[in-house]
C-alpha cells in the first residue's frame, strides 16, 4: 500500500504539534527580553525549534512514498495492561497480588509458556520481588493490601 | 596521587565493594541477554540507587554499565545475537569462531581484550582528568551553554536514525525538562492542572517509560528465531588461545584501546560507534581482509577492546563537565543528581572520595569482570538457554517497582505508560528515545547557562560568540551541523531514502 511518507508525515506533524503547544503556552508564562528572560523565554524557543524541524521532517515525506508500519498490538496491549494491573492493585492489594497478576498478564504478550510455568514465574517473581523490596530494602508496601 | 589515598581505600570499603560486584555482576548478566543493552540495565536498576549513598550508587551503575560490554560478547559469540548494540561487530567473527569450535578462545581474547582496554582507558581518563579540570576552570555560563549545545546536537545527529529527527527528540527532551516550577519565577510551566506534576517529570518515570517500556515491547515483537538453541558447553580448557592467536591479538587490543580512548570522551560517539570503526580499521590493517567475517580474531579482539575503553572515558566529560556523551552517561550525572551531587570540575574537589572511589573501582570491577566471564563462564551459558518469554515478565515487574519504590506515588505509574505508549509510538515513527534522556537531563542547565550568559553579555548574543572559547566551540558546533546538513541533502537528492532504521 503506497502512501505519501505517512511515517514522516505523522512524525513532522507530531514535532509541529508540539512546537505549537508549546509556543502557545509560552507567552502565558511571559517572554520577557533576552537578557532578562522569563519563564516563557526558553519555551519559545524550544516551540520555534519544533516546529521547523517538524515542517523538515514532514516535507521532503510528501513525495516519498511508503506503506504504513506494522504495528505490534498484541505486545503492546499485553505489556500495557500488565502495567496497569499493577498500578491499579498495588495500593488495593499489595506487593505480592499485584506482581503476581503483572506477571500473568505480561506472559500474554507472548503467548507459548505453557501454564505449569506462568504459574511458576508469577509465583517465584512475587516471592523474590517481596524477598528483595520489602524485605530487603525495607520499603513500606505490604504484602497482602487492606482488600485481602 | 589521591588516587590511591582516597580512590583505592574508598573503593575497597565493603560496601562499595559489594556494590561493585553487584553492578559488574548485574550488568554482566544484563549485556549477556540479548536485547538489553547498558543503557536499559542502567535505568532499570537507577530507582535500586535511590536507597545507596552516592558512592555506592554510582559504582554500582558504572559497574553495570562497563559491565554490560563484557555480558555481551557472550551472547554475540555463541548465538549470533549481540547482547547490547556495542557488541554487534563481535557476531561477525565471534559466531563463525564458535562454530569452529572455538568458541572458548574466542570468550577469553574478548574477555582478555576487554580487560586491556579497559585498563588503558582507565589510565588515559587518568591523564585527562587534572588536563580538563584546568581547562574548564575557565568555563563560564557562555562556555557550558556552548558546550551543552555541542554535546546535545552531537548525541542528536551522530548516533542512529535520521538527524532531523534526532534533534527533535533532543528539543522533546529539553521541553520535558521545563515541565514544572520555574526556579527563577515562581511560575509552573506545562503541568496542565497536574498537581504531581509542579515538580517536574521524575526522571525514573522517563527513563523508565521510554526505555524500559519499549525496549520489552520492542524485544517481544522482534522476536527472532527459536530461543531454545543447543549451546555447546564451554569449558574452561577450550579457553587457552594458542600462541598464534595470542600473537594476533595484541596489536588489535592495542589499537582498540586507543581507538576507543579517542573516541569515549567525545559527545555522541561511545562504544558502538568504536567497536564499528575499530573493526573497520582492523579490516583494512590486515595483511588477508579476507579472512574477516570468517573468525579472525583480529576481528573480535579489537573491537571489544575499543568499546571497553571508550566505556570508561566517556566518564572524563560526564563527571568533569557535566557533559553526558551519551543517553546512559545522562543517567550517571542524572542519578548523581539524584544525591545533590552536580558534576562539573569542582567534583574532583568538593567530592574526591566519588571521583577518585569511582576511578578504582572501574579497575576492581574490571578484575571482578575477569573472574565473572573467565572461569564463571559457565553460568552465562547456562543463562543463555533461559527461554525469553519467561524474562520479560520480570523485566516488566522490575519496571513497575522501580518506579513505585521510586517515588511511592501512583500517578507515576501512569505517567509511566504514558511514556512507555509514547515511546513506543515514536519508535514506530522512527524516532529515537535515547536524545530525550539527553535532552531532559541537561534542559535545565542549558536554559540556565542561557539565561546567565544572556545576562551577563546583556541580550547580546553576539558578545557571546565573540568570547573566544565559546565561540570556538560555537563555530565547530555549526561546521558540525552544517556538514550533516549537507549529507542528508545529498542523501535526499540522490534518490536514496531519507535515513530511517
Amino acid at each position: 500500500m503506497e502512501k505519501r511518507g505517512v511515517i514522516d508525515l505523522a512524525g513532522g506533524g507530531f514535532m509541529c504539534l508540539v512546537g505549537l503547544v508549546s509556543l502557545s503556552q509560552s507567552f502565558e508564562y511571559g517572554i520577557g527580553t533576552a537578557s532578562e528572560m522569563q519563564a516563557g523565554y526558553f519555551p519559545m524557543v524550544l516551540g520555534i525549534i519544533a516546529i521547523a524541524i517538524g515542517i523538515g521532517i514532514a516535507v521532503p515525506a510528501w513525495s516519498k512514498p511508503s506503506s504504513w508500519p506494522s504495528i505490534p498490538w498484541r505486545p503492546i496491549l499485553a505489556i500495557v495492561a500488565a502495567l496497569a494491573a499493577f498500578a491499579l492493585l498495588i495500593e488495593r492489594t499489595g506487593m505480592m497480588p499485584a506482581v503476581f497478576v503483572t506477571v500473568v498478564i505480561s506472559t500474554l504478550a507472548n503467548p507459548g509458556l505453557g501454564l505449569r510455568r506462568i504459574l511458576a514465574l508469577s509465583i517465584g517473581v512475587s516471592l523474590t520481588a517481596w524477598l528483595i523490596f520489602s524485605v530487603g530494602f525495607g520499603l513500606p508496601i505490604p504484602a497482602f493490601g487492606s482488600l485481602l | 596521587m589521591d588516587l590511591f589515598t582516597v580512590g583505592f581505600p574508598t573503593a575497597f570499603s565493603l560496601q562499595n565493594l559489594a556494590f561493585c560486584f553487584a553492578g559488574v555482576f548485574l550488568g554482566t548478566l544484563a549485556g549477556a541477554l540479548p536485547g538489553i543493552g547498558a543503557l536499559t540495565a542502567v535505568t532499570l536498576l537507577l530507582p535500586i540507587t535511590f536507597h545507596l549513598d552516592p558512592t555506592a550508587a554510582i559504582i554500582m551503575l558504572a559497574g553495570v554499565y562497563y559491565g554490560t560490554e563484557y555480558g555481551g560478547s557472550t551472547a554475540s559469540i555463541l548465538l549470533n545475537l549481540p547482547g547490547t548494540a556495542a557488541n554487534a561487530v563481535t557476531c561477525l567473527d565471534g559466531y563463525p569462531m564458535s562454530q569452529q569450535g572455538r568458541a572458548g578462545v574466542a570468550l577469553f581474547v574478548t574477555t582478555a581484550g576487554s580487560f586491556v582496554g579497559g585498563s588503558i582507558g582507565i589510565l588515559v581518563l587518568l591523564a585527562m582528568a587534572p588536563l580538563l579540570v584546568s581547562f574548564s576552570l575557565a568555563f563560564g555560563p557562555a562556555e557550558y551553554f556552548a558546550i551543552m549545545v555541542f554535546g546535545l546536537l552531537a548525541s542528536a545527529t551522530i548516533a542512529q536514525g535520521s538527524p532531523l529527527k534526532g534533534l527533535g527528540m533532543v528539543v522533546m527532551g529539553l521541553l520535558l525538562g521545563t515541565v514544572g516550577i520555574d526556579i527563577n519565577s515562581g511560575t509552573y510551566r506545562f503541568t496542565f492542572g497536574f498537581f504531581d506534576l509542579f515538580d517536574g517529570i521524575s526522571l525514573i518515570v522517563l527513563a523508565m517509560g521510554l526505555f524500559g517500556v519499549t525496549e520489552v515491547i520492542a524485544a517481544i515483537s522482534e522476536k527472532s528465531g527459536d530461543r531454545d538453541r543447543k549451546l555447546n558447553k564451554v569449558s574452561l580448557r577450550s579457553m587457552i588461545p594458542t600462541r598464534e592467536d595470542v600473537r594476533r591479538s595484541i596489536l588489535p587490543v592495542l589499537r582498540g584501546s586507543g581507538i576507543g580512548s579517542i573516541l569515549g570522551p567525545l559527545p555522541g560517539t561511545g562504544p558502538t560507534i568504536a567497536s564499528f570503526i575499530s573493526y573497520s580499521i582492523e579490516k583494512r590493517v590486515a595483511k588477508d581482509p579476507s579472512r574477516f567475517g570468517k573468525g579472525a580474531i583480529e576481528g573480535i579482539a579489537s573491537p571489544e577492546a575499543s568499546n571497553n575503553a571508550a566505556g570508561q572515558t566517556a566518564f572524563v566529560p560526564t563527571l568533569l563537565l557535566g557533559i553526558p556523551g551519551s543517553a546512559t552517561m545522562a543517567l550517571m550525572i542524572g542519578a548523581l543528581m539524584i544525591h545533590g551531587i552536580s558534576p562539573g570540575p569542582r567534583l574532583m574537589a568538593s567530592h574526591p572520595e566519588i571521583f577518585w572511589g569511582l576511578i578504582a573501582s572501574f579497575w576492581i570491577g574490571n578484575v571482578l569482570l575477569v573472574i565473572l566471564n573467565i572461569p564463571l563462564i559457565g553460568i552465562w551459558v547456562r543463562l543463555l538457554s533461559i527461554p525469553a518469554n519467561m524474562l520479560y515478565p520480570v523485566v516488566v515487574v522490575l519496571i513497575c517497582l522501580g518506579t513505585y519504590t521510586a517515588t511511592n506515588n501512583l500517578f507515576d505509574v501512569w505517567l509511566l505508560i504514558f511514556f512507555g505508549i509514547a515511546g513506543y509510538l515514536m519508535r514506530i515513527l522512527k524516532f529515537e528515545p535515547a536524545p530525550v534522556l539527553v535532552g531532559f537531563i541537561l534542559g535545565p542547565m542549558v536554559e540556565e547557562n542561557l539565561r546567565r550568559a544572556m545576562l551577563l553579555a546583556d541580550g547580546n548574543f553576539l558578545e557571546i560568540v565573540s568570547r573566544p572559547l565559546a565561540g570556538s566551540i560555537i563555530a565547530v558546533t555549526v561546521i558540525m551541523a552544517a556538514i550533516l546538513l549537507i549529507l542528508s541533502i545529498k542523501k535526499y537528492y540522490s534518490g536514496q531514502a531519507m535515513p530511517a532504521e
